[in-house]
């Protein structure tokens, strides 16, 4: 009958969505993907419990705000028990990198897999691209839990329920790709392409992975090639590394590029949530009709943030006197800035982190979520002091000392005039006292950056640290705050978190648990 | 595919039996004593009102001599014996019987027998005598379908047929009912397919009730089967009316009602609000919030300002008649609703236009048009936050101002982050409109008698167009917006069904009737979509909100799909001596969904019935007493295509994942893999079987329908957990199993008594519902939906829903609440086996949980199934009476046996001294020992967020019995008909009320909760009074 004769009638063609199998053909194609997979890395939940959570708010540097903050009735209880250790496995904060993770994985994978089966021209700088990044999210799957299943192809059904490899196995993966990246990236991007890994920034992050293996030579082989290289140098002004106008300056390697996308609140938008989540939560409108808090007006929406990313009175107390990195690392209860007097009441100390701070004029007006700052990943700071610690450990003090003075000097000249006795060079010859010089230094270089945890742990003391933290604040504080973080860490465990319950559920059986969990 | 090759056998044996039959059958001679009586041809026309029929059958009453007659209506019958007499039948007529004298040519005008055409049933691709029904079927009538007062045809037809559940789903006017047959046989949607006038579609929000002549509910397998993959959740058939020969008929409809909710429920007053905060501010430890509660300065009453009465309005004109050649209806309706929430409204205007033509004694053409122009104006885009309104203005303090007049802000209530609901309201401007047109065309062509060649076209086209503006406002830092958007949707689908059908029906002398049909449908869908919103209007006024007034942030986003299925069906239907009757049905379908490999599905059916009252041996049984007996047995396999994503076998890239780049920092596009296809996805399978009897008694006068089915779905499709290390976490495999067993019953009695007419209706059903497979998964659960305004829920309840092998679908799960702790030493009693103090951080006044997994401890592991939510009965009863002029209806309906998870609860109930509760809790929330058992002390948040939230957990203390009996109608009507004028003229006033009461233990406003059965304190549906009046000339 009438119709019968077209069989081609149902052959429909998906409209609107392209398919996988015809996709990577060309090269917009191939720019496309390679964006598409950068841009996992600007979700929530990519950047949320991997780097503020664990990276921070889980060592002595960082803290959660109080209650008073919106945030904590749903983040609150989470974000303590990682405080804690204990009750990972079915936790949201500790397994929030899971899924994203793995779907970077995926994303690099198919672009690296397609584009290499592909004839295109130019295609090499896109998977160049493809290496870093699947390298990157392995190197945060490895730092967080420890040894992970090798992807380098796209998986068939069977091949979802592979079992893990070896730590060993993992990192070389990621050296592999790093190197395959090093091949293939640019040295730089135009300028409307600014903010994409370089080869620069797989040379540094395959001496990074070095550094966190204790490989000492090989780190202080590749990370001396960077400095050769002269790819980047240090901001004369320490915090000029975090202001907006300085953004992917001669300092950055590698940042997770956020601007203001004006789309509403969105895991996927372009804007950062991290800059929400440390900006104060502000003052309700009983704090100020009570007077002791002169000179605020009841906040704009785009004013508040949620102060679960203050630092501590231990990293305050890290600092030397007239340092002028504290004064760029956090704002002070009561400071006057950015045209407004600073309380953070719904800190547990009251201070606020200043690096990812947004001046209130250059903020997103419609969604507190959406904050055109970038992540910093790099910056040559971690080479320099990264050269420091390997040419230490390596027995080469001058050189180590060398390294630790370029970046204390610079912080040294930030300080505004008149500060005496700032910051006086470092002179010690004994290779463990210079190893305690250079973590300090780490440690107020980089505070509030995301990295403390990971930090600790690779030097091997993030247990003893953690538990002395609790031991040291367990009772209150000032303003009547204690703390139970730290209290369950047990050395030999929870130096990585658990696969999570669900990850271990799905894999039926294949894939196993960390030790102790 | 075994089972394929079966029924091709036996349709083929049938094939045989029938041609074979008529031999054996051969006719009688005629007995030789007649021809002594004088023996002549009889020759002549036969014709009803519409010209000569072809197919009468005219026999000689009480021999074998017959014939029937050909194209032009002409017979000629041999050796017919004067003083004999001439039976003319045809099915649907009068049969007519004419005494034969001298003459040789009886020319007879058959007439159509209305009562055997109301016989009729609609089944799919044909009709049969409704006593032939192999299948479940069930028909609701015209007048049935008027008596609610609704603007949705589904509601219309609540309580009225067995094995149908239908749910009210909230009170708002633009709302639409939800519809279950015969259960939920899959997770992916219980919407059965709508057959309107031939034409399959998704929906029938479009039709007016009042343009529905007649509904038919396909509900087994052997019934459904015809309509192959789109069946499996049951066929609706809609027949909208038609006109027909005759004088012009007018008829008018006007009614006007009011409408409210029956009942307000009753929250604190200021006064009451302050002492139970200080109160909770006492018991928290902290000092009390309100130094004195009997002199607030506010006492708002924040439902007086939400709620109004609302208004019920439809209008309705048609017009039929025509000549025998041709004829046509034409009707024009408008329907208004304006809700009892402020600012909500549903308005409707409906034109139908319907055309017979009988071009030749062969060949019929049936148009039809239907137009339906739809505009609502609701809360919040998607309509659900019509839900937070009715919910927030309940539980608004009473202590804060509508409109503070210093700030001009609307004062923070925001602390619970619960707009303003007068606020909400105020800044309100949504509107949708909803654009149907739908056209029918369809041509009957008689080939040879008995031998009919249909072939239809229907083309649907929707139309949705929204409008929107939200302006700059600020009530809290959370609840404001510093820039004001214009916002403009638009949707369009067009779905257009091609069908070509022949139908042969054949009769051998009443041994055999048989009727063949086959066919082939095709269908396209598409439907495209888009968004867009601009910001920063130069001021607020109505004149600016378009775009080219807008200067900041255009934004626009569009979806695209299409659809198209391929099918071919046949159906045998074969009668035997009137006493057995065979369906045997096929169907196979194709759809672009699926890959080529798993494009196409195969659809059997077959049932038996055995007219047993028509047995010889039957004979001996008083007709008076039982005049019909009658089993049923059916079996078929249907598909569900019902499935979310349009193409689940493939892999898709999604763009606009944006990232940035460049000095600029400019967002550029991105793409990523949107998932994992699954190349061997396809249909949902169902198999079902069902038994039935049909019965009735007393000359017609008692009736009763039972019926028994199993209706297994397989291949159900399920997201399964698979490890991310595919990159998702997630994939749709056919993997999963549910089965409904059930029993319906329909019982109805009809009697007069002089003047008095009356009948009675009744209908029950029973079903259980199991699921037989997860797939991988242990277990299926899910939160339910609620407004996004509603963050207090997050958090608070996850994952109330779960499912188990085994186990009824989407049971409850939560804690087991055991009551409330009276005093220390019941905190420090409740031990587990070990001795360990199960809850030591508790105080009196807590709720105690059970310690189910026996641990020792209370933690998520102690969440076991607290409730059932599916009703163990559906039921409906009408009553209809009739006395001299006056006319009284009544409906009940109702359910039996289910759980509601009443999550209002934790709104009405829960305070914690930043929200208003309803009255009661003032007096009976726990404050000492053996004051209550059910509500926890009140406490304040401040301090004690925790212990609230723990105190409130999801647990059994949410749940209640969902039982309900209500008069979901009643309707009193008077006719006037004028002695003197026409037989058609009449005048008819009416007075019905909707939801006049209800019996019901359930707490909550109202126990029809449509969704999953957890009552969000959603919008109720409201006591409407109508006045109506008919007017027929």
């Amino acid at each position: 009958m009438l119709l019968a004769s077209c069989s081609d009638f149902l052959d429909k063609t998906p409209l609107v969505n392209l398919a996988a199998e015809t996709y990577y053909s060309n090269e917009e194609e191939l720019n496309a993907a390679a964006l598409g997979a950068y841009s996992v890395m600007q979700n929530e939940t990519f950047q949320l419990g991997h780097f503020m959570v664990w990276g921070d708010d889980c060592s002595d540097d960082a803290d959660l705000g109080n209650s008073r903050s919106e945030a904590y009735s749903w983040f609150g209880a989470a974000a303590i028990a990682c405080q804690n250790f204990s009750l990972l496995d079915n936790n949201w904060l500790a397994g929030g990198y899971w899924n994203q993770g793995w779907s970077l994985v995926n994303d690099a994978t198919q672009l690296i897999v397609n584009a290499t089966n592909n004839d295109i021209p130019n295609k090499d700088k896109y998977i160049g691209e493809g290496y870093f990044l699947r390298a990157y999210s392995y190197f945060n799957f490895v730092t967080q839990y420890g040894a992970m299943p090798v992807v380098d192809h796209v998986l068939s059904y069977d091949e979802y329920y592979m079992p893990r490899n070896t730590e060993e196995q993992t990192w070389a993966h990621i050296e592999n790709d790093l190197k395959n990246a090093i091949e293939l990236l640019p040295e730089e991007w135009d300028p409307t392409n600014l903010g994409r890994a370089t080869k620069g920034a797989a040379m540094s992050m395959l001496g990074k992975a070095y550094i966190y293996q204790k490989k000492w030579q090989e780190a202080y082989d590749q990370l001396k090639k960077v400095e050769a290289a002269d790819y980047y140098r240090l901001e004369p002004v320490y915090e000029h590394v975090f202001d907006l106008d300085h953004q992917n300056g001669q300092e950055c390697i590698f940042a997770i590029q956020h601007s203001i996308s004006g789309t509403g609140w969105a895991d996927s938008n372009e804007g950062s949530i991290l800059v929400f989540y440390e900006h104060d939560a502000g003052l309700a409108k009983s704090d100020i009709d009570s007077g002791q808090y002169p000179g605020e007006e009841v906040y704009e929406k785009y004013m508040t943030g949620w102060s679960m990313h203050c630092p501590t009175d231990d990293l305050i107390a890290e600092f030397e006197d007239n340092d002028p990195r504290l004064k760029a690392t956090v704002i002070a209860p009561g400071e006057f800035y950015d045209g407004h007097i600073h309380y953070n009441l719904s800190s547990n100390n009251r201070y606020q982190s200043k690096k990812y701070y947004v001046p209130f004029e250059k903020r997103s007006k419609d969604d507190q979520s959406d904050q055109p700052k970038n992540i910093i990943i790099l910056r040559y700071a971690d080479v320099l002091l990264f050269l420091a610690e390997a040419a230490n450990e390596l027995g080469k003090t001058g050189e180590a000392l060398q390294y630790l003075e370029m970046v204390r000097a610079r912080a040294r000249n930030s300080a505004s005039a008149g500060a005496d006795n700032v910051l006086p060079p470092v002179i010690t010859s004994g290779k463990d006292e210079l190893r305690t010089a250079i973590w300090h230094e780490r440690r107020v270089e980089f505070g509030m950056e995301y990295n403390r945890f990971y930090d600790l742990k690779r030097q091997g003391r993030v247990g003893e640290v953690m538990q002395a933290y609790y031991q040291k604040y367990k009772d209150a504080n000032p303003y009547g705050y204690k703390t139970t973080k730290g209290r369950d860490f047990v050395i030999g465990k929870n130096e990585v978190c658990p696969i999570p319950r669900r990850a271990i559920d799905a894999s039926r059986g294949t894939m196993e648990q960390n030790p102790g969990y | 595919m075994k089972k394929l090759v079966s029924m091709l056998q036996l349709s083929a044996l049938l094939m045989f039996a029938l041609v074979s039959f008529p031999v054996f059958a051969a006719p009688k001679p005629v007995q030789m004593e007649n021809l002594q009586q004088q023996a002549h041809a009889v020759r002549g026309v036969v014709s009803d009102a519409m010209g000569p029929m072809a197919g009468v059958d005219v026999i000689v009453n009480g021999t074998t001599n017959g014939v029937a007659t050909d194209l032009n209506g002409t017979y000629i019958l041999h050796n017919v014996p004067v003083g004999a007499t001439l039976k003319f039948s045809f099915i649907g007529y009068k049969t007519q019987e004419i005494l034969v004298t001298s003459q040789e040519v009886i020319n007879v005008l058959l007439e159509e027998e209305v009562k055997y055409l109301e016989e009729l049933v609609l089944i799919g691709y044909g009709t049969v005598r409704k006593s032939d029904l192999t299948g479940s079927v069930t028909s609701v009538g015209e007048e049935q379908m008027t008596k609610s007062a609704t603007s949705d045809a589904l509601q219309a037809i609540q309580g009225r047929a067995a094995g149908v559940q239908i749910i009210t789903a909230t009170g708002s006017p633009s709302a639409t009912a939800e519809i279950k047959i015969r259960g939920t046989g899959s997770p992916n949607g219980t919407t059965p397919l709508y057959v309107v006038d031939g034409f399959p579609m998704n929906d029938i929000d479009y039709l007016s009730p009042g343009d529905i002549s007649s509904i038919e509910i396909l509900k087994d397998a052997s019934a459904c089967a015809i309509y192959g993959s789109r069946g499996a959740n049951g066929v609706v058939l809609v027949t909208t009316k038609k006109g027909s020969a005759g004088a012009l008929k007018s008829k008018v409809t006007a009614e006007y009602g009011i409408e409210a909710l029956p009942t307000r429920p009753q929250m604190l007053n200021s006064s009451e609000y302050a002492l139970l905060t200080n109160k909770a501010y006492t018991n928290s430890g902290l000092t009390p919030r309100y130094s004195n509660p009997n002199a607030m300065p506010y006492d708002t009453d924040w439902y007086g300002e939400v709620m109004r009465m609302g208004r019920y309005q439809n209008y309705n004109v048609s017009v039929s008649g025509g000549t025998e050649k041709i004829n046509t209806l034409l009707s024009v309706g408008y329907f208004r609703r304006d809700g009892t929430v402020d600012g909500t409204n549903f308005g409707r205007f409906n034109i139908t236009e319907n055309t017979t033509v009988k071009m030749t004694s062969f060949l019929t053409i049936n148009t039809s048009l239907q137009g339906s122009f739809a505009k609502s104006n609701s809360l919040g885009a998607n309509g659900t936050n019509n839900n937070t309104i009715f919910l927030s203005s309940l539980i608004a303090p009473p202590d804060v101002p509508v409109w503070d007049e210093s700030t001009n802000y609307y004062s923070g209530i925001g602390v619970i982050r619960l707009a303003n609901p007068a606020g909400v309201i105020s800044r309100n401007n949504n509107v949708s409109n909803r654009n149907f047109l739908v056209g029918n065309i369809s041509a009957d062509l008689t080939i040879i008698p008995g031998l009919v060649f249909t072939s239809r076209f229907g083309y649907k086209y929707t139309m949705g167009f929204g409008n929107d503006y939200s302006p700059v406002y600020y009530e809290t830092a959370n609840i404001s917006d510093a820039i004001d958007t214009v916002t403009r949707s638009t949707s369009i689908s067009t779905d257009w069904s091609l069908e070509n059908m022949l139908n042969y029906t054949k009769n051998w002398k009443d041994i055999h009737r048989l009727n063949v049909m086959i066919a082939m449908s095709a269908r396209e869908f598409y439907t495209e979509s888009y968004t867009g919103t601009k910001q920063d209007l130069p001021n607020s006024g109505a004149f600016y909100r378009f775009f080219d007034a807008a200067s900041k942030n255009p934004q626009v986003r569009g979806n695209a799909s299409e659809l198209s299925m391929l099918s071919y069906l046949g159906r045998i239907n074969y009668t035997l001596l009137n006493r057995y009757l065979l369906t045997v049905s096929f169907r196979a379908d194709g759809s672009s969904r699926f890959m080529p490999s798993n494009r196409w599905g195969y659809f059997p059916s077959g049932a038996f019935a055995w007219k047993v009252s028509e047995e010889p041996f039957f004979k001996s049984v008083n007709k008076d007493v039982v005049s019909n007996l009658k089993f049923r047995i059916g079996w078929g396999q249907i598909g569900n295509e019902r499935i979310n994503s349009y193409y689940p076998y493939m892999t898709s890239i999604r763009q606009q994942q944006y990232y940035t780049i460049g000095t600029g920092k400019i967002r550029t596009n991105g793409s990523t893999p949107a998932g994992i296809g699954n190349p061997a996805v396809q249909w949902e399978t169902s198999e079902q079987f069902n038994v039935g009897l049909d019965m009735s008694f007393l000359r017609d006068r008692l009736s009763l329908t039972a019926d028994y089915y199993i209706r297994k779905t397989d291949n159900i499709l399920l997201s399964q957990t698979i490890p991310n290390l595919s990159g998702f976490s997630s994939m749709t495999r056919n993997v999963g199993g549910m089965e409904n067993r059930g029993v319906e019953l329909t019982i109805g009695w009809k009697d007069d008594v002089g003047d008095f007419s009356y009948n009675i209706d009744g209908n029950v059903s029973f079903i259980k519902n199991t699921v037989t497979n997860l797939g991988t998964a242990a277990y299926l659960s899910s939160s339910f939906a609620y407004d996004y305004a509603l963050t207090d829920f997050q958090g608070q309840f996850n994952s109330v829903l779960r499912s188990e092998v085994g186990l009824p679908y989407n049971q409850f799960y939560g804690y087991n609440f055991l009551g409330i702790f009276q005093n220390q030493s019941e905190i420090d009693n409740y031990k587990s086996a070990e001795g360990a103090v199960i809850m030591p951080k508790a105080k009196p006044g807590d709720s105690i949980y059970e310690d189910y997994n026996k641990d020792g401890k209370i933690s998520s592991a102690d969440m076991q199934f607290i409730g059932n939510p599916h009703p163990k009965a559906i039921y409906g009863l009408s009553f209809n009476a009739a006395w001299k002029n006056f006319d009284l209806s009544l409906l009940f309906q109702g359910v039996f046996g289910n759980k509601i998870f009443n999550a209002s609860k934790f709104y009405f109930n829960k305070f914690d001294g930043r929200q208003n509760v309803l009255e009661d809790v003032y007096m009976k929330a726990w404050d000492g020992e053996g004051t209550s058992n059910t509500l926890p002390i009140i406490l304040s948040a401040t301090t004690d967020k925790s212990r609230i939230d723990q105190n409130w957990w999801q647990s059994s203390n949410y749940i209640e019995d969902g039982s309900y009996f209500r008069l979901k109608n009643l309707q009193f009507g008077y006719t006037i008909k004028p002695q003197s004028s026409k037989a058609n003229n009449s005048f008819r006033l009416y007075l019905s009320i909707q939801n006049l009461f209800i019996i019901t233990k359930y707490s909550g406003i109202d126990p029809e909760i449509p969704g999953n059965g957890i009552d969000c304190g959603q919008y109720p549906q409201p006591r409407t009074f109508m006045l109506g009046a008919n007017i027929n000339f």
